[in-house]
C-alpha cells in the first residue's frame, strides 16, 4: 500500500478542514503544526487511515508528515 | 479575584446579529422594524417526521463564506453562527485587531446545549461503527464552551475568557459577566450567545419540554400575551457584541451604542412560572438599582414572552410589581414571537433590537399577536415612535432563571 502526498492532502482536507499543498507535505521535517493542523486532526489523521486500511499505527504521534507516512508504511509491511 | 477598579463603565460599541429574520444587524433591524414574521417549517434533514412543525430558521447564512474550513469541519452549526456574528460585532465597532494588546480582547458566550447536530453525527459513528470511528473534534465541537475558545483561537483574544451556562437567560448573564471583566480591568469582550437547536437529536431533546408549541400553523404557533397562547416556538441564531471600556472606546472614537447600566438574574425552578413573577421582578429591581434607574425611566421593555398563559401572566405581573404604575404606560414588545425563541440568543437578539430601537426612536411590533388578554401596552401590528433612553430587556429560562437587564442611549 502506498500513501501518496496528495491522498494525504485529501485526508487533511476532509479530517481537518485545513488545505494543504501537497507539495509542502513532502518539504523535508515540515511539521502538522506549521501546516496548520493540531494534535486532534493528527488523532483523526491516524484514526481514518486505521480504519480505513486495517492498521496498527501505535499510539505515538507523528510530529510530522514524513513520520505518519513511515508509520503507515511500517505497519503496512507488517500486515503483509 | 481581580478587584473591580472605580470609574471604569462598560458601553457596547459593536452588534453582529445571526438571526431567523436577518443575517448582520442593518437586514435584521429593517425585518424586525416591519413586524415581519418568519417562522416557518422545519426544513434541516431529519427533523421533517418530528412532531415539531415550526421553529425559526436561519435563512441566508452561508457557512462557507462565513467560516474558514477548518471551522467547518471542527466545530458545530452553533458556533460558526457565533463566530460570523463575532466577526460582524467586530467589524461594527471597527475595532483594530492589530493595534491591540494580545490580552485586552476576552470573550465570553453563554450556550443553552452546545453543538448537538456534530454531537449526534458523532454519537451515530459511535453506535453504528465503533468508537474508533468518532471524530477526535468531538471532544471539543459539541462541548458549551465551543464557541468562545474557537472564537478566542481564531481571533487570537488572550483575555479573560469565560462562558455562562444558565439557561436561556445566561444570554444576559453573559453580557453581565462581560461588564464585570470590564470593570475588573479587561479593555475588550467580545461577548454574546448563538445557538442552533435545530437538528433531530436536539429536538428529540426538546419534545419533553411541556412549554413546547407542536402548532403546526407559523402564525399561530407562538403568541405570547395573546389569548391563544399555547407555547413557544425555538429558533436558532443569536447575537454578538463588542464590550468595551467607555473611556478606551471613546479615547479610540468609538461610536458608544449604548450603555450597559444594570442587571440581576435570579432562580425560581425550573417550569415554576406562577413563581418566576417574584423571581423576575426582583431582578428587574436589581437591574435598576444597579442601573440607578427609577422605574419610570424606562421607556420600553423587550418582554420574555414565553407565550404561555401562566408564563405570560407571570411576567406582566411581574412587571406590575417591579415598575408599578409605570407597568400600565410602559410600551411592551416581543419581536420573537416573529422569529421564536433562540434559548440563549434570543435576550442576545432583543438586546440588539432594544440599542436599535433607541437609535431609531422606533418600537418594533410584536408580530402575529393581535389580540391581548393581560393588562400591558404592546406594541402589535406596526412599530411606534417614541424617544427612548433607557430599554429594559428580560429573559427567563425553562430551567428557572429570569434575567434583566438595563441599557441606556448614550450621552
Amino acid at each position: 500500500m502506498d500513501l501518496t502526498y496528495d491522498q494525504l492532502a485529501q485526508l487533511i482536507h476532509a479530517k481537518a478542514g485545513v488545505t494543504v499543498d501537497p507539495e509542502r507535505i513532502g518539504e523535508p521535517g515540515i511539521g502538522f503544526d506549521e501546516l496548520g493542523v493540531d494534535s486532534l486532526g493528527v488523532l483523526g489523521l491516524i484514526a481514518e487511515l486505521e480504519n480505513r486500511f486495517g492498521l496498527q499505527l501505535g499510539s505515538e504521534l507523528p510530529r510530522t508528515p514524513a513520520e505518519l507516512l513511515d508509520n503507515v508504511n511500517a505497519a503496512a509491511m507488517k500486515g503483509v | 479575584m481581580t478587584a473591580i477598579l472605580p470609574g471604569r463603565r462598560a458601553v457596547l460599541t459593536g452588534i453582529g446579529v445571526i438571526a431567523p429574520n436577518g443575517v448582520g444587524a442593518d437586514d435584521f433591524w429593517k425585518a424586525t422594524r416591519e413586524g415581519r414574521s418568519v417562522l416557518g417549517p422545519v426544513t434541516r434533514e431529519g427533523c421533517e417526521q418530528l412532531p415539531l412543525k415550526v421553529a425559526g430558521q436561519v435563512s441566508g447564512f452561508d457557512a462557507e463564506e462565513a467560516v474558514e474550513g477548518r471551522y467547518l469541519v471542527q466545530t458545530d452549526r452553533f458556533t460558526h453562527y457565533a463566530m460570523a456574528a463575532a466577526d460582524l460585532a467586530l467589524e461594527d465597532a471597527r475595532l483594530d485587531r492589530e493595534g491591540q494588546p494580545p490580552f485586552g480582547i476576552g470573550v465570553v458566550t453563554a450556550a443553552g446545549s452546545g453543538g448537538g447536530e456534530f454531537g449526534q453525527r458523532e454519537l451515530q459513528q459511535l453506535w453504528g461503527q465503533g468508537p474508533q470511528f468518532v471524530g477526535p473534534y468531538q471532544s471539543i465541537a459539541w462541548f458549551y464552551a465551543a464557541s468562545t475558545g474557537q472564537i478566542s483561537i481564531r481571533g487570537g483574544f488572550k483575555g479573560p475568557c469565560a462562558v455562562v451556562a444558565s439557561d436561556e437567560a445566561g444570554g444576559l448573564d453573559a453580557l453581565a459577566h462581560a461588564v464585570r471583566t470590564v470593570r475588573r480591568g479587561t479593555d475588550t469582550v467580545v461577548v454574546g450567545a448563538a445557538e442552533a437547536p435545530l437538528a433531530p437529536y436536539s429536538v428529540v431533546c426538546q419534545l419533553g419540554y411541556p412549554e413546547l408549541s407542536l402548532a403546526t400553523d407559523p402564525e399561530r404557533a407562538y403568541l405570547p400575551f395573546s389569548p391563544k397562547a399555547s407555547g413557544f416556538v425555538p429558533a436558532e441564531g443569536g447575537a454578538m457584541f463588542v464590550v468595551e471600556d467607555e473611556s478606551c472606546a471613546r479615547q479610540r472614537g468609538a461610536r458608544i451604542r449604548a450603555e450597559l447600566a444594570g442587571h440581576a438574574a435570579t432562580f425560581t425552578g425550573p417550569s415554576a412560572w406562577a413563581a418566576s413573577r417574584a423571581g423576575l421582578a426582583h431582578a428587574i429591581r436589581g437591574a435598576l438599582e444597579e442601573a440607578r434607574c427609577a422605574p419610570d425611566e424606562i421607556d420600553v421593555v423587550f418582554a420574555d414572552a414565553l407565550g404561555l398563559p401562566e408564563a405570560d401572566r407571570a411576567e406582566v405581573l411581574a412587571l406590575a410589581d417591579a415598575l408599578g404604575e409605570h407597568a400600565e404606560f410602559v410600551p411592551v414588545t416581543a419581536p420573537k414571537a416573529g422569529t421564536g425563541r433562540a434559548y440563549c440568543g434570543a435576550p442576545m437578539i432583543d438586546t440588539a433590537a432594544a440599542v436599535l430601537a433607541m437609535e431609531q426612536s422606533l418600537i418594533p411590533p410584536t408580530p402575529n399577536v393581535t389580540e391581548i388578554c393581560h393588562d400591558l401596552d404592546l406594541v402589535t401590528g406596526h412599530a411606534r415612535a417614541a424617544e427612548l433612553r433607557t430599554a429594559l430587556v428580560l429573559s427567563r429560562g425553562l430551567m428557572g432563571s429570569n434575567a434583566a437587564l438595563v441599557l441606556r442611549r448614550p450621552y
